[in-house]
């Protein structure tokens, strides 16, 4: 005898008992002959074909099968169910309002948990990330708890801590890819040898670095990224061990990574190459991000300790770069998610939980209506002998159809949702934002839930009365009664203050938008075309040569119709890193070590405040006069000259070392914006002809600078072609998508204040037209008495208005603490901004009071005569 | 639609399987007869249904068997044609040849010169 396939046996448990039996022998007897001729697979699917025909002719019918066999928890629940898709289906149009509304709560909560899942339950890539613990600088400046490391301080680390199996080192930086066709810059991850080792991350070819190819004056190797190989090799399977030209360098390919590693910023990483980690390096330099395996059983907390006093060895060792810093170790997840990233998750989880309330507080309300339209069903049911929790039972099990088609609804609106925030969002970290298992597996448990929340007040409510009442026919006129009326009052409190914290907050976060992409950080932005240059190191040997190259592509842009003016920096304003470095001002004594002068300096070249519209507000700019070999000159911000000098004129003229070489103020410069945009840098200006570096930022002012980005390619491939350009686009559009994540997460709160505005209005809507109508009768004795339709608006109006006034009362507070939680992302407003506040109390009141006015306005347009006929 | 004793295509299939089966008529010999004979895909289920039926209208008689270790020790149900419904598929069978009688040799198999189907009738 042969066993039917399982899922053959499955369905043929839902078919009628009473052919069960013969049936399922019949099929088993079947299947033995047949799989004989026909073979064990064909009739296998036969019999599975045949078991679905079986359901879909004999279903089992509980309720057919009724009879004296006992109250069966699933069968009931099947009937409860099939009594809920009836009723979905019956009333269409009432489906579609709780199917929608549940669908955009949902689907809200949705992709604010896809959010969550990628920072907090998606593993990453690295092995075991729970015993990897990040080493950062705790920078005594800026107060910074994140800082890198520098190299020589690595090596001092990787020297003396006993608390880590391995430490290693990483940085993004750019090479140069010379000798296939035109020069490209590459994305690379500089790493130490041994940390695609410690990361245990996979190759699908090759090693990876030998152990000593992080120490300077080794041979060049390196590590392909799995989407470089595929695209620009072709995925050649003979990779390992050609040579590629990186900045000059023949490098050999050893290995080639498996993607697993591609998520998030990683994604952008072309090729992996080794650091070269020479203790002489300067020790303020600091750009490393340093991790190390922890010992077993060694905690993060331990490791910490171990680092602190390594730090202060440090500081006390190298006064000079390390006095008042110190470091911390923390864990991966808290190593990758900001500070700023914990409040945004905890505000936009609460901001989604209140948008899933108001739609559950909204749905209450409506099944509430309905309800009491079924009082005499459900009496019937309980005269008949029903118990209560029978009753609660089937009302919740309808409610969970709806759940379960605006829980599928919800993952459509997520789904489109997150594809919108991907396509708007520059940010790496949104492209890894996925429906995965998690996300499914949160949105059905929301599915499951959310109709328990909005439908276990009006099942209680409903059932409450005692069965004889409701069967009279005059029952309507006491519908719902007043413990009814006053669970919708809190309903419509609890709605507005919802709405109104939300709201609260979105405007907020608005004019933090507004602020921070409005704010003026001192450059003129729209003017300015920004390109990066990086000369190839085998061709510009000297700093001389390297000079000249500038020096020429400047006159030739310079000289280009169209183009205004051009310059160079070593650092894009805003956007690059902010290198501090220590100075020493000539005369200013330093009694603390936090009192010790510092600034971000940069290299420009002489038109670079004419450029970027910077005012100098005392002295000159650079000149030709700055060569080397001149006195070396330096221009400094206000904010420096203020902070070392007292003024711009003091400083003008004056003197102050920086790495040991002593510079003289020449001119004072306008402030601008750091890159936080939270406030202005001391910065120190140097003269890039007096330092000349490879790579460089190339800046020229034009009317028009999208429309020149072809002929600066142009001047640039005239004068060199070997010469890679990179990241040509306007300064705008560059520091525009710097703030791209901030307007998707400023949208997110909007569109979600908007939600619950819209749920709280038509909540508010539904309720006080439902109570206008239940008073039909008693408005048309009112009127045919003698009062006033102005009495009664009135009259109506009073009792809505207390809730009203109630649930503002209440938003406003509340929306106060929210705006306190959120105070470090609210760019340049307060947190009480009192017009803020009134504007949401009069915008909300406004439209509560239209909610109200609306039906009480209907109600009172029937005419009495009819209202009193009314039964 | 149907008036009482009026047979449905199927019905009639059905019963002249049983007819063919006798007293060996059960769920898997009456579906094996109409496929193997009538080369129709049915199913297993939609023979009981129309047995169902049969038997509602009185024109089949069913009768538990013994279970048999093939069936993984499932009973089996027999059923036989009742006197009315051999008089309800007589009077089927007449009406159609009554109806088909004289046509065209296309429509009723049975005058077709082709000599492969009037073999296989």
């Amino acid at each position: 005898m042969t066993r039917l396939p399982l899922v053959a046996r499955v369905l043929l448990r839902f078919t009628d008992p009473r052919v069960r039996e013969y049936l399922t022998g019949d099929l088993e007897e079947s299947l033995t002959t047949l799989s004989a001729s026909d073979g064990a697979s064909r009739a296998r699917r036969w019999s599975v074909r045949q078991a679905l025909a079986a359901v879909a002719q004999h279903p089992w019918k509980p309720v057919a099968a009724s009879g004296p066999i006992g109250d069966g928890l699933m069968r009931t629940f099947l009937q409860d169910l099939g009594f809920g898709v009836r009723m979905v289906r019956r009333q269409p149009s009432f489906s579609l309002v709780v199917i929608v509304t549940l669908a955009l709560a949902i689907g809200a909560n949705t992709v604010i948990f896809s959010f969550a899942n990628v920072l907090l339950l998606r593993p990453l890539p690295m092995k075991d990330d729970r015993t990897l613990g990040w080493i950062f600088n705790v920078d005594p400046y800026r107060g910074g708890d994140r800082g890198p490391l520098s190299i020589p301080e690595f090596l001092d680390y990787r020297a003396s801590l006993t608390s880590f199996e391995s430490i290693a080192a990483s940085t993004r930086s750019s090479v140069t890819l010379t000798g296939r066709g035109d020069a490209r810059r590459l994305v690379a991850s500089c790493v130490s040898a041994n940390l695609i080792d410690m990361w245990a991350l996979r190759l699908a070819r090759g090693r990876s670095f030998s152990p000593a190819a992080d120490t300077p004056g080794a041979a060049g190797e390196v590590v392909l990224s799995d989407h470089y190989w595929r695209r620009e090799l072709a995925a050649d399977p003979a990779v390992v061990g050609q040579t590629l030209m990186l900045d000059g360098q023949p490098s050999t390919v050893v290995g080639v990574l498996a993607p697993d590693i591609e998520i998030g910023n990683m994604s952008e990483v072309d090729v992996w190459t080794p650091l070269s980690l020479s203790p002489d390096a300067a020790r303020d330099e600091r750009l490393l991000r340093v991790n190390g395996r922890l010992k077993p059983g060694v905690t993060h907390a331990q490791a910490g300790v171990e680092v602190r006093q390594v730090a202060a060895r440090l500081a006390s060792a190298h006064p000079k770069t390390n006095q008042g810093w110190t470091a911390r170790v923390a864990g991966s997840r808290d190593a990758r998610t900001g500070a700023d990233t914990a409040v945004i998750m905890a505000l936009l989880a609460t901001v989604v939980s209140f948008v899933l309330l108001l739609a559950c507080a909204n749905l209450a309300n409506l099944v509430l209506s309905r309800a009491a339209g079924r009082r005499r069903e459900l009496s019937i049911r309980s005269a008949l002998g029903a118990s209560r929790t029978r009753v609660i039972r089937q009302m919740l099990t309808e409610n969970l159809v709806y759940g379960v088609c605006g829980g599928i609804a919800g993952l459509g609106v997520a789904a489109a949702g997150l594809a919108l925030i991907r396509a708007a969002a520059f940010e790496p970290f949104f492209a890894m934002i996925r429906i995965d298992r998690n996300v499914l597996a949160f949105t059905a448990l929301l599915a499951l839930l959310t109709p328990m929340l909005f439908a276990i007040l009006p099942a209680l409510q409903s059932t409450r009365s005692d069965a004889g009442e409701g069967l009279k026919d005059g029952g309507t006129r006491t519908a719902g009664g007043v413990r009814a009326a006053r669970s919708r009052s809190v309903l419509i409190v609890a709605q507005l203050s919802l709405a109104v914290m939300l709201l609260v907050l979105a405007t907020l976060f608005v004019q933090a938008l507004r602020n921070i992409s409005g704010a003026s950080i001192g450059i003129d932005t729209r003017k300015v075309l920004t390109a990066r240059l990086d000369l190839p190191a085998w061709r510009y040997r000297t700093p001389a040569a390297t000079a000249d190259y500038y020096e020429q592509l400047l006159a030739r842009l310079q000289s280009t119709q169209g183009l205004d003016a051009a310059a160079t920096t070593d650092r894009m304003p805003l956007l690059d890193a902010e290198p501090i470095t220590d100075v020493t001002v000539e005369g200013r004594a330093v009694a603390r070590p936090e009192d010790r002068a510092w600034a971000v300096k940069s290299a420009v070249s002489d038109r670079y405040f004419a450029v970027t519209g910077i005012a100098l507000v005392a002295g000159r700019a650079f000149s030709m006069e700055d060569r080397p070999g001149r006195p070396p000159v330096a221009i400094v911000n206000q904010e420096m000259a203020r902070r070392y000098w007292g003024s711009a004129e003091r400083a003008l003229g004056a003197r102050f070392s920086l790495a040991g070489e002593s510079l003289q103020i020449v001119g004072v410069a306008a402030d601008t914006l750091r890159g936080d945009r939270e406030g202005v840098n001391p910065e120190a200006y140097l003269s890039s002809r007096q330092r000349p570096a490879k790579a460089a930022v190339l800046m020229i002012r034009s009317t028009d600078p999208a429309g020149s980005a072809a002929m600066v390619r142009a001047q640039i491939r005239a004068l060199d072609a070997d010469v890679p350009v990179s990241g040509m686009r306007p300064l705008h559009d560059a520091l525009d998508e710097d703030l791209s994540s901030g307007k998707v997460l400023g949208s997110l709160f909007v569109a979600f204040a908007v939600l619950a505005l819209v749920l709280a209005a038509s909540g508010l809507y539904a309720v006080v037209s439902y109570s206008a109508s239940q008073r039909v009768k008693e408005i048309g004795v009112r009127v045919a008495l003698g009062a006033l339709p102005s009495d009664i608006t009135r009259m109506m109006l009073r009792q809505t208005g207390l809730l009203v006034a109630i649930g503002l009362g209440l938003g406003l507070a509340g929306g106060r603490l929210l705006a306190m939680g959120a105070t470090s992302l609210l760019y340049r407003v307060s947190p009480s901004d009192p017009a803020t506040y009134t504007g949401v109390a009069v915008i909300l009141g406004a439209i509560a009071l239209l909610a109200s006015y609306v039906p009480v306005r209907r109600a009172i347009a029937v005419d009495p005569v009819r209202a009193l006929r009314l039964e | 639609m149907a008036t009482e004793g009026s047979l449905g295509e199927f019905e009639q299939l059905v019963l002249l399987a049983l007819v063919r089966l006798g007293d060996r008529g059960y769920g898997v010999t009456i579906h094996d007869e109409i496929v193997r004979r009538a080369g129709r895909d049915v199913t297993v289920a939609s023979v009981y249904k129309t047995l169902e039926r049969l038997e509602v209208k009185g024109f089949a008689v069913s009768a538990l068997g013994e279970p048999t270790a093939e069936r993984g020790g499932r009973r089996k149900k027999y059923f036989r044609i009742q006197p009315a419904g051999r008089r309800a598929l007589s009077h089927a069978l007449a009406s159609l040849r009554r109806m088909a009688d004289g046509l065209a040799p296309e429509i009723d198999p049975a005058f077709s010169p082709d000599p492969l189907r009037g073999d296989e009738l």
